[in-house]
């Protein structure tokens, strides 16, 4: 199997603060990796240092075998937070189009039909294709999700990053959007922060703890002694056989 | 009105250059909204202020010294902004005076009568001059085509910069070319409304274009029509009444704005 990602002893300061200490960890392609950890803990500035949004301070990234800054286009990124504006005039559609645009789209760039129906195809999907002129502020927390999930994925992305990309999804349209998910992952590698264990011991081939540095990487199996390791503090898990769910700083609203 | 526009080359000249601005100020505004610079643009007007003082003091054409002092102030504080530790708005207030206070000192550092400033700080569009409006060409023409050429890249910058960098977009180009573009505007516009008026015609039109469209370019194109009525309106009034034409084109703006804005609310709340 091929590495796709591979980061070197990296660090992240913002200002004084430390993000992430000292992280090694390779990725191989079509591995489904799941990132646990508490709040504050990197997971997103993780995300953000493969997608290429953040500089590592040190250390070396490396992202389909180049600088993350040499690869936009082929990674797919679902942030945490919508930095967006929710304001602006555009309908859904021409938001989740926007994903179609390569660095090559500059000068009298127009959106083609290919363009066009593989949004619509991906809109039906997410079955939020009902949705597509409403404006796009006008969205609930769940919608919105999904239409940042739905322009991710009409990039076709070679690596698709999803930082806790069901925390405002109901039950039904959290199962919904794993499923599409596993199958993306026959043949796209898909990296997803998630404070959700259940999905996390069902849906992911493999498991990293993170607390600003990585405590583990590996099988999707998880011992009280690690999660008490990674959290900093005795965790609950309801097993059988299978950890089925663990109940730390659990939080549905992350959406703002 | 009509035969004094045929046989008056000024009345031309104002008309043309209304035109113009509103043209600038329909496309630029709107981004300005979007990206939320409108105390960046009231800085960069005023910095301007400067460049029309060292183009006194040098005995070239003041537009030419506040389009200087425009590009190279909206870059200075774009730069300072996001490479040191200052609060952005201490960096901007500091720009905004510094400018006025430059321009005021070229002046008085000029030989001979003290210039006009009064045209330039509040406008007069019945002063416009051929050269004036050559400028405005150019600089209108300029913006225009950089919007229309990189539109679908300028879209997605402006609603979401992080994914834009995302799918490889030069998102610093982006942002380099909105603050020349803005800096490009304020020249176009000192002419017709002035320095200290020059806020409101970026703003109004566009605040209230968005509330009828959910699609960027008819907010522009609905900037630019309500620009020109704004701006005609504001001509023939001062034409007729005898009063200064940068005041009752901003006062028309504006009113107009409460007025539809109020009027907006009213009609949906008594709706529902
Ligand atoms: N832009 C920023 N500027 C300064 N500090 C930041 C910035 N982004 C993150 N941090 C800090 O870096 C640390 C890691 O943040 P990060 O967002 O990566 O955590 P996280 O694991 O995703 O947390 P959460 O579970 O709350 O999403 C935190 O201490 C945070 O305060
Ligand atoms: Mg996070």
């Amino acid at each position: 199997m091929n590495t796709v990602v591979e980061l070197e002893n990296v660090s992240v300061y913002y200002g004084n603060v430390q993000a992430l200490f000292n992280i090694s960890l390779k990725i191989t392609e079509k591995d489904f990796l799941g990132i646990i950890g508490p709040n504050g803990s990197g997971k997103s500035t993780l995300l953000k240092l493969i997608a290429g949004l953040v500089k590592p301070s040190s250390g070396i990234v490396r992202v389909l075998g180049k600088p993350p800054f040499h690869t936009h286009g082929k990674i797919g990124y679902v942030p945490q937070r919508f930095n967006l504006n929710r304001e602006f005039p555009f309908s859904v559609i021409e938001a989740v189009l926007t994903g179609r645009l390569t660095k090559h789209s500059l000068f009298l760039h127009r959106y083609t039909e290919v363009d066009f129906s593989a949004v619509e195809d991906i809109m039906y999907k997410l079955e939020i294709h009902n949705l597509k002129d409403r404006q796009i502020g006008k969205l609930s927390g769940g919608q919105m999700q999904r239409a940042l999930i739905a322009r991710a994925l009409v990039m076709e992305p070679e690596i698709l990053l999803l930082d806790e990309p069901t925390a405002s999804l109901d039950a039904g349209s959290k199962s919904h959007i794993y499923s599409i998910l596993k199958d993306l992952n026959q043949y796209m590698t898909i990296i997803m922060v998630s404070h959700d264990m259940g999905v996390i011991s069902s849906y992911v081939k493999s498991l990293a703890c993170l607390n600003v540095t990585m405590f583990y990487h590996g099988a999707p199996e998880l011992t009280d002694t690690l999660l008490g390791q990674v959290y900093g503090c005795p965790v609950e898990l309801i097993a059988h056989g299978v950890p089925h769910r663990i109940l730390p700083q659990h939080r549905e609203e992350d959406y703002d | 009105m009509i035969e004094a526009l045929i046989s008056y080359s000024f009345l031309q000249n104002a008309f043309f250059s209304a035109i113009l601005a509103s043209i600038a100020c329909g496309i630029i505004g709107t981004i300005i909204i979007e990206k939320q610079l409108i105390m960046m643009s009231g800085g960069i007007a005023h910095t301007a202020f400067g460049g029309i003082g060292l183009g006194y003091f040098l005995g070239i054409e003041p537009l030419i010294g506040a389009m200087a002092f425009a590009v190279l102030s909206a870059l200075g504080i774009r730069h300072l902004q996001d490479r040191t530790r200052i609060t952005p708005e201490v960096v901007l207030g500091m720009f905004w005076a510094l400018g006025m206070a430059l321009g005021i000192l070229f002046i008085s550092f000029t030989p001979g009568y003290p210039p006009d400033i009064t045209s330039y700080l509040f406008g007069d569009i019945l002063t416009v001059s051929r050269s004036d409006l050559i400028i405005t060409v150019v600089m209108n023409s300029i913006i225009v085509i950089t919007i229309i050429v990189f539109f679908n890249a300028f879209k997605t910058y402006l609603f979401d910069e992080e994914f834009a960098q995302v799918v490889g977009l030069p998102v610093v180009l982006l942002e380099t070319l909105t603050y020349i573009l803005i800096a490009l505007t304020v020249v176009v516009l000192i002419r017709v409304v002035g320095i200290m008026l020059i806020i409101a015609l970026l703003t109004a039109p566009p605040s209230i274009a968005r509330q009828f469209t959910y699609s960027l370019h008819h907010t522009m194109l609905l900037s630019i029509a309500l620009g020109i009525i704004f701006c005609l309106g504001g001509l023939w009034i001062s034409y007729v009444m005898g009063i200064p034409s940068g005041a009752a084109i901003i006062v028309i703006a504006v009113a107009s704005y409460f007025i539809v804005s109020l009027l907006k609310d009213y009609i949906l709340s008594s709706h529902n």
